[in-house]
């Protein structure tokens, strides 16, 4: 699940007629002052970044001449949203609307199959807060437009735009198809000067398909910034999400890992992260996961779970060990395996003084413990 | 009885020679599991681990009936080699890989519906029925025979429970491992129309998560007349909305998919929703009528 920046994402709704704004893509100040005069003077300065969230955190800015758009280009390009700051922005003119709709074509695991989702209202967080209209696409791939209309009436979207939305969904289905989308969203979809254009749009790749998506893939490979989670994903196979707790957690198994971050929340206490190893249970896998976590100020201690079954216990239990020796850790670290081969490790970890916590609960316990009485480096 | 598979259900093993499937093709014949078959394009002729290899699956299964296919290819090759089993005349096929393109899901799901046939996966650790049979690499020690169906969405969470259960002396019917994606052949309100046909087995543990509606298929099913007791088990209440933790189900995109919502309308419905993971086992206690004692010690 990797999101394109807009300016990518809008790349490639371009080819499939989407209607877009002009747009300038500016990496520094001189471009976004060329850029303000070049598309009228009244702009919108939007940081490039594959996140949600820039509108209300200030990565989206008016400018309303070359010198104010040259300092929304510095302001949008040193704000953090989501942990990332942009070193792009897109300056396209400023649109004045008049009405604006959300859109957007999904996997949806209760239709087993695509769906198109829209709102007869746009606008910020619309696909968290609202109930959206929902309708699957057929079989074939096509979007099913006279169902369409008959929801759209209902909903009280005017006549006048339903032509233009029909052609730009029918658009965004070649899209999700050609492209092996997880997501393709318009929000929002605006009528400006009487004509619907895309404000904003983005594009979620599916990262397993990326084998036959090659120029997808070559974006991904360049497009900057990338969330830490991304770049870790692609380096080293694991699963990692940062949370805002200070213990530490590796586990393996996305359910097994969520279960122990309950457990720690449980206990009063909370996790800084989700990380899961099972797809690289290797040393390679868990040095990388021990060196991410070591090297994060945020991190206090650090809990290890992992419940193996293909994965066996003991294996993982010689890698640890070989890895703490070489790592030699400055922060508390409590480990819990369990599932096959677990009987051995006892035997593997006793002759180090590493001590195995085979039940979840006193794991979780024995790792919160140990927070407090971690030592702060001076 | 068992669901989906049974101890006389004939299996082929695609992409036998790998790593992970010669691993689990000794693991599953060591079971009791009737492999009789791998299918390797290229190594036809062959014999690994005792099992005869052919080049295409219809060879296989004219040569040795096989009936249901479990396929440890990599996702890349994945949609080709499932279609090749459900085109062969497999009734069942396990897919256990994760990183399946889900446009590929979404076809592989369709195409075991067109042929009456069921897809178990992708990214699960599979199905196993204690003491019978096992399609899937999942340990073995974990499991033990008994009543109690267990669905799930993540196979370590499963060995760590069914491992409780069975320490309490709770045994299980059949694991059905459905997986994390989104998109998947057997989901969980399928699986648990599945266990509502089987007369061995008395109710039901859902291991469910944040992310996707597909728990609130339990509902529909706790509505239907003599419905099986059903109980689950949610995680993720912890887990930040807007992004995936690890399954690419596990990713919080409305009101709806998050815990609080999940648990509450499930509780409204009459299910059993399990606050946490220690209850697990003393909870299932509650719901089934009598606590099994493991058939074999």
């Amino acid at each position: 699940m990797a999101q394109l920046t807009e300016h990518l994402s809008k790349i490639l709704l371009a080819r499939y007629g989407v209607p877009l704004p002009t747009s300038i893509l500016v990496s520094d100040v001189a471009a976004a002052n060329a850029a303000t005069t070049e598309l009228g003077s009244d702009v919108a300065v939007k940081a490039q970044l594959p996140v949600g969230g820039r509108g209300k955190s200030g990565a989206i800015l008016r400018a309303n001449d070359p010198e104010s758009g040259a300092q929304a280009f510095s302001a949008v390009t040193s704000v953090y949203v989501d942990g990332l700051r942009a070193e792009t922005a897109l300056v396209e003119p400023w649109s004045t609307i008049e009405r604006e709709v959300y859109l957007a074509i999904t996997m949806d695991g209760a239709a087993g199959g695509p769906v198109a989702l829209f709102s007869a209202e746009g606008g910020i967080e619309v696909e968290y807060v609202q109930r959206l209209r929902k309708l699957s696409l057929r079989d074939d791939g096509t979007f099913p437009v006279a169902s369409f209309r008959r929801l759209a009436a209902e909903d009280g979207l005017p006549p006048r735009f339903l032509n233009e939305i029909v052609a730009i969904f029918q658009a965004l289905a070649r899209a999700f198809h050609a492209l092996d989308a997880r997501v393709i969203e318009i929000n929002p979809l605006a009528w400006s000067g009487g004509h619907a254009l895309a404000i904003d749009a983005r594009v979620i790749v599916d990262d397993n398909a990326l084998f036959r998506q090659p120029e997808l893939r070559g974006w991904l490979t360049v497009m900057s910034p990338r969330h830490i989670e991304d770049l870790v994903r692609d380096r080293s196979r694991l699963e990692y999400v940062k949370l805002p707790g200070r213990l530490g957690l590796i586990s393996s198994g996305a359910g097994m890992t969520m279960a122990v971050m309950d457990l720690i929340g449980e206990r009063g206490s909370t996790a800084a992260c989700f990380l899961d190893c099972s797809a690289n249970p290797t040393s390679a896998g868990f040095g990388a996961a021990l060196d991410l976590l070591l090297g994060d100020p945020a991190v206090d201690a650090i809990l290890v779970s992992v419940f193996g079954g293909l994965t066996r216990v003991d294996s993982v239990a010689r890698t640890l060990v070989g890895l703490l020796v070489e790592k030699a850790p400055d922060k508390p670290i409590t480990m819990r395996l369990m599932g096959t081969n677990a009987d051995k490790v006892d035997g593997i970890f006793a002759p180090h003084g590493l001590r195995n916590h085979p039940v979840l609960e006193e794991a979780v316990t024995a790792a919160i413990g140990s927070m407090s009485t971690a030592v702060v480096p001076a | 009885m068992t669901i989906l598979a049974t101890p006389t259900t004939r299996v082929l093993v695609q992409g036998i020679t790998g790593r992970q499937a010669t691993w689990s093709v000794e693991d599953m014949l060591a079971y009791g599991t009737k492999v009789v078959a791998g299918v390797v394009p290229g190594k036809g002729g062959a014999t690994h681990c005792g099992v005869p290899i052919y080049d295409l699956v219809d060879e296989a299964v004219t040569a040795t009936g096989a009936q249901a296919s479990i396929v440890f290819v990599p996702a890349a090759a994945a949609a080709e080699a499932i279609r090749e089993a459900f085109d062969g005349g497999c009734f069942l096929v396990v897919y256990p890989g994760d990183g399946l393109p889900i446009h590929d899901a979404v076809r592989l799901r369709r195409l075991a519906a067109t042929y009456g046939a069921t897809l178990i996966g992708p990214n699960t650790a599979g199905l196993i029925s204690p003491g019978k049979v096992k399609l899937g690499f999942m340990p073995s020690h974990c499991f033990s025979p008994g009543r109690l169906g267990v669905i799930s969405k993540s196979g370590s969470l499963s060995y760590e429970i069914c491992q409780r259960l069975t320490d309490a002396g709770i045994g299980q019917s059949t694991l059905v491992g459905v997986g994390g994606d989104p998109i998947k052949g057997v989901t969980i309100g399928e699986a648990l129309r599945l266990f509502d046909n089987d007369p061995e087995t008395d109710a039901v543990l859902v291991l469910g998560e944040v992310g996707g509606l597909e728990e609130y298929q339990a509902i529909d099913y706790a509505s239907r007349p003599a419905a099986k007791p059903v109980a689950l088990f949610l995680v993720g209440r912890t887990a930040p909305p807007g992004r995936k933790l690890g399954h690419s189900s596990a990713l919080i995109g409305s009101l709806q998919e998050g815990y609080e919502a999940k648990a509450a309308a499930l509780r409204a419905n009459g299910l059993c929703v399990i606050p946490t993971l220690a209850d697990v086992a003393p909870a299932i206690a509650g719901v089934l009528p009598f606590i099994q004692q493991p058939e074999e010690a």
